[in-house]
């Protein structure tokens, strides 16, 4: 490790907790329905598309109708997205004409996209028209990140409101997420992305010929566009099937800073929004210190790994801290490959500047175990705070059992209700991630897709899973995942570690915004100190460790402790 | 032609069924 890589790191969190206040403040004013400088521009829009769909924007939602909301647009999204990709072939915009895709492609990619995840089973350059890319797979960029914020801000006012009924309204609340938050900061940082080199057009690929006097073709098209809210929103599906390791996709250091801000500027402001919006600033801020305490931790961790290398290839006079560059973009180095993977599996944005299977085994150890946590750090847009929120629950009423004190989180008492709902949520995802990779890691067909033996294609499996169910989207790479049983299957992990996640947490939601918000006193644990900051840290840890220790032993530990004894997989 | 269209049916049925099981699940849990 050297200071000019923390220096690198460093940068970038500064920058992005710089953002948080601003931008948390203006998301607050958006979703109380105050006014912001885009007013005079936006509320006419807003107004017209509410009058168009027949939504009442004053009309309040209580959390059954909301969920409901949620999954009948997400069931929208999932049919009109399907139906864009099999009839890719006889729809415009395809300068390639690429055909449309195979059922089983078009089910995993819809899904993928509707829960913002983004996994890619497909290669973007050499299957998705333009028309796929820019009316099917973008507008779900877009709506996926609102749907998120949506839900997220609905519990929110689950603590703000005492003794009422209505979580606000998904449509007005997705609305403004997507005309107010998401639509301005895509245009803005689209356009930086384009100063910056990456491509905007709509024409076809171009030939070039090669020095050696090869024909090579060069896949181009709006890249910049999708590339800005891909980040915005924690999408994290590429243009390219590299992904941020492609030049047009991230050209040089300073597209790979925008990046990595891109990505994490809206998850962090929307925690201090929180915050702002229950009236307690210093609860956001204990909040936002759990998530740099674990994120910087694990950024660290891959860091140390990746420049502490292969004792094998030390043996053979390699240079670790300077030439242990496997899986990584000589543009980039170790610090930012590092911070990138940290970043992209602390977030749920999923997209990679680096191939993960080519970390070291800690290496790759450290983004699978991130993304198990429950993708809180600080998570996917919307998805992070309230998955971060379900934690914290977990956390005062574990308080609340070790002092003695009624648990309690911001005046509304946490009861064995809620408990039951939270363990319904986070118990979702080992259920998906450990079950689909049982299965697959001793059925035929599940193992055929592996590329390498031993405990590195255990891994591919367990990567793969953990990214579909924490809505991340990052391939660790070698894992042949276009089949039948892997496209189908990673599909139904998506839809459960989103929705099946989703539904619980309204639950809870609804179960909170109906108590009264007590006052704090003497007997209340305070949740915005150091103490609570740690409890939680303590929770998230344990939890994911619980769950995923065991597989994790089996996998990458394992790798490890066979790299040291002399052998590489 | 028979054998896509059985598949489109297939995973369309999939996804929508799945999210309509969880539609289900979401009223289960107002009843508790």
């Amino acid at each position: 490790m050297t200071f000019a890589g923390w220096l690198q790191i460093g940068l970038v969190l500064v920058a992005v907790l710089l953002l948080a206040k601003p931008l948390g403040l203006y998301m607050a004013r958006v979703f109380s329905g105050e006014r912001t400088w885009l007013s005079p521009l936006l509320v006419p829009v807003e107004r017209g598309l509410y009058r168009l769909a027949g939504v009442d924007p004053d009309k309040d939602q209580r959390w059954l109708g909301y969920a409901l909301a949620v999954l009948a647009f997400s069931l929208a999204g999932f049919l009109a997205l399907f139906a864009i990709l099999r009839l890719q072939g006889v729809l415009p915009l395809n300068p390639q004409g690429f055909a449309g895709l195979p059922s089983d492609l078009a089910f995993n990619t819809a899904v993928s996209f509707v829960t913002n995840t983004n996994w890619q089973n497909y290669g973007g350059e050499t299957t998705m028209s333009h028309f796929s890319q820019m009316a099917g797979l973008t507008v779900q960029n877009f709506l996926s990140a609102a749907t998120g914020m949506a839900v997220a801000i609905a519990l929110t006012r689950a603590f703000m409101r005492s003794s009422a009924t209505g979580l606000g309204n998904f449509w007005v609340d997705m609305t403004r997420a997507t005309l107010y938050v998401l639509l301005p900061l895509s245009v803005l940082v689209a356009l930086a992305f384009i100063a910056l080199g990456l491509p905007q057009t709509l024409d076809a690929s171009f030939m070039a010929t090669t020095l050696e006097g090869a024909q090579q073709t060069i896949a181009t098209g709006p890249v910049a566009s999708q590339e800005a809210i891909k980040q915005l929103g924690t999408n994290g599906g590429g243009f390219f099937n590299v992904n941020a390791a492609h030049p047009f996709e991230n050209p040089n250091a300073f597209s790979n800073y925008l990046n990595i801000i891109a990505m994490l500027s809206i998850s962090l402001a929307l925690v201090y929004s929180f915050g702002q919006l229950v009236g307690s600033r210093r609860q956001g801020w204990a909040l936002i210190a759990v998530t740099m305490v674990l994120l910087t931790t694990g950024i660290g961790a891959a860091y140390w790994a990746e420049t502490a290398g292969n004792p094998l290839l030390h043996a053979v006079g390699v240079e670790a801290a300077q030439g242990n560059m496997e899986g990584k973009e000589v543009r980039f180095g170790q610090a930012m490959t590092a911070l990138y993977a940290g970043v992209t599996t602390g977030l749920s944005d999923g997209g990679v500047n680096g191939m993960h299977s080519s970390l070291t085994p800690l290496g790759g150890l450290v983004p699978m175990f991130l993304m198990q946590l429950g993708e809180v750090l600080p998570g996917g847009v919307g998805s992070g705070l309230y998955g971060m929120l379900v934690f914290a629950i977990l956390a005062v009423f574990v308080a609340g059992l070790m002092v003695g004190r009624t648990p309690e989180l911001l005046g509304k008492k946490i009861e064995a209700r809620e408990m039951k709902l939270a363990m319904l949520a986070i118990l979702i995802l080992p259920l998906a991630i450990l079950g689909f990779t049982a299965i697959s890691a001793t059925a035929e067909f599940g193992v055929s897709s592996i590329l390498t033996a031993g405990p590195h294609g255990l891994s591919e499996i367990l990567y793969a899973f953990t990214s579909a169910a924490g809505n991340n989207g990052s391939a660790f790479g070698g894992l042949t995942g276009n089949t039948p049983w892997y496209n189908t299957t990673l599909g139904m992990a998506m839809m459960l570690g989103r929705f099946a996640y989703i539904v619980p947490v309204l639950a809870i939601a609804g179960s909170l915004v109906a108590k009264p918000r007590v006052p704090a006193s003497s007997g209340t644990f305070p949740t915005d100190r150091p103490l609570f900051v740690g409890l939680l840290i303590g929770i998230i840890l344990i939890m994911g460790g619980l769950q995923f220790f065991p597989a994790l032993a089996l996998g990458p530990i394992a790798e490890h402790f066979a790299m040291l004894a002399g052998q590489s997989f | 032609l028979e054998a896509h269209a059985m598949l489109d049916f297939l995973f369309i049925l999939l996804g929508a069924g799945m999210l309509a099981v969880l539609a289900g699940y979401a009223f289960m849990l107002n009843r508790l």
